[in-house]
């Protein structure tokens, strides 16, 4: 193995989905569907300093992006969803972009799974 | 087998109910804690659930509090599922009620055995409770034959609960699971039954004299 680690790790994914590519497929449709929902959310509670609100909503894509073993988001969102459990919010919007940045690599790549749909 | 599956977040949810209509169960989807409970809170909800920690609105263990507290109704077996591994909130989880607890994202395998250790629990408790009822069926009977029975001092028969006077045979053989067959003890075969054949020879000889006479 490389040292890169991939956005999202589609052999472990299928692996887990006992190897349904159509799933796969409608899984990335429903995330693509649903996740500015959930980084307007988080957004939303970085910026007015809720730390509680940050927690459930950076755990909340945590939980999402793991379906796809998307590794680097989801240690992006559990920087963030620490921080808001220690109440902490002070390095929030630099783990915001970490997390944007990690995020639009897992878009991505379920664009092109959702499009081969 | 039916079983409930709760998850707010709707590729965890697919997720879940792809893998286990895969396995062959006959999953019900909830979107929601609120919507879980509709299902959870209804008479002929699923023996098996596999929720959430984490919803907005009603969490899992929330839930599984709802279901203990309901008492009764139909067993069911609880998987909490989590993205935590902190012990403290393992206890917490298994404090509200859940039977057992799987860290998301979830190892198939291991989700899967999991199941199966609730389907046991499940089958095991059914067993259990129809072999309390069969106890309590045979206790009922046994009941019967208790209390005061008023028996003829002369004829033997006894007096039933709607005062009907009756052989004891009869009686009894309505009440348990026990056939009666006539027969006669060596005691009253010499006091009854010897004499009336003694009778019958003496009968008969005299009767031969008769007509040789």
């Amino acid at each position: 193995m490389s040292g890169s680690v991939l956005p999202v790790d589609l052999a472990a994914v299928l692996g887990r989905l006992n190897g349904d590519r159509e799933l796969l497929a409608e899984l990335a449709v429903l995330y693509l569907e649903d996740e500015p929902s959930l980084i307007a959310e988080l957004e939303a509670a970085v910026g007015r300093g809720d730390a509680e609100a940050t927690r459930r909503a950076a755990h909340a894509i945590k939980g999402s992006v793991a379906n796809f073993a998307a590794a680097p988001a989801q240690a992006a969102a559990l920087a963030l969803e620490n921080a808001g459990r220690g109440g902490e919010l002070s390095s929030a919007p630099a783990l915001l972009d970490t997390l944007r940045t990690e995020l639009a690599a897992v878009r991505q790549a379920l664009s092109n799974l959702a499009a081969g749909r | 087998m039916r079983i409930l599956i709760a998850d707010d977040d709707r590729v965890s949810l697919r997720v879940l109910q792809g893998v286990l209509q895969d396995w062959g169960y006959d999953v019900v989807a909830a979107r929601d804690g609120t919507e879980a409970w509709g299902v959870l809170s209804a008479p002929d909800r699923p023996s098996l659930a596999v929720l959430d920690w984490m919803m907005p609105g009603m969490d899992g263990p929330e839930l599984c509090r709802r279901v203990r507290a309901l008492g009764g109704g139909s067993p069911i077996y609880v998987i909490l599922l989590t993205a935590r591994g902190d012990p403290g909130d393992i206890v917490a989880g298994l404090g509200s009620g859940a039977d057992d607890y799987v860290v998301k994202p979830f190892d198939g395998a291991e989700l899967r055995a999991r199941l199966s250790v609730g389907e046991r629990v499940l089958k095991l408790q059914g067993d259990l409770a129809d072999r309390v009822r069969d106890l309590e069926e045979a206790l009922a009977n046994v009941k019967r034959l208790q209390g005061l029975l008023p028996i003829c001092a002369y004829c033997k028969k006894v007096r039933d609960d709607r005062n009907y006077w009756q052989q004891v045979e009869q009686y009894l053989s309505e009440r348990l699971d026990a056939r009666f067959s006539h027969s006669v003890c060596p005691t009253c075969y010499e006091r009854h039954v010897r004499p009336e054949i003694e009778k019958l020879r003496s009968r008969r000889r005299a009767g031969e004299k008769g007509r040789g006479a």
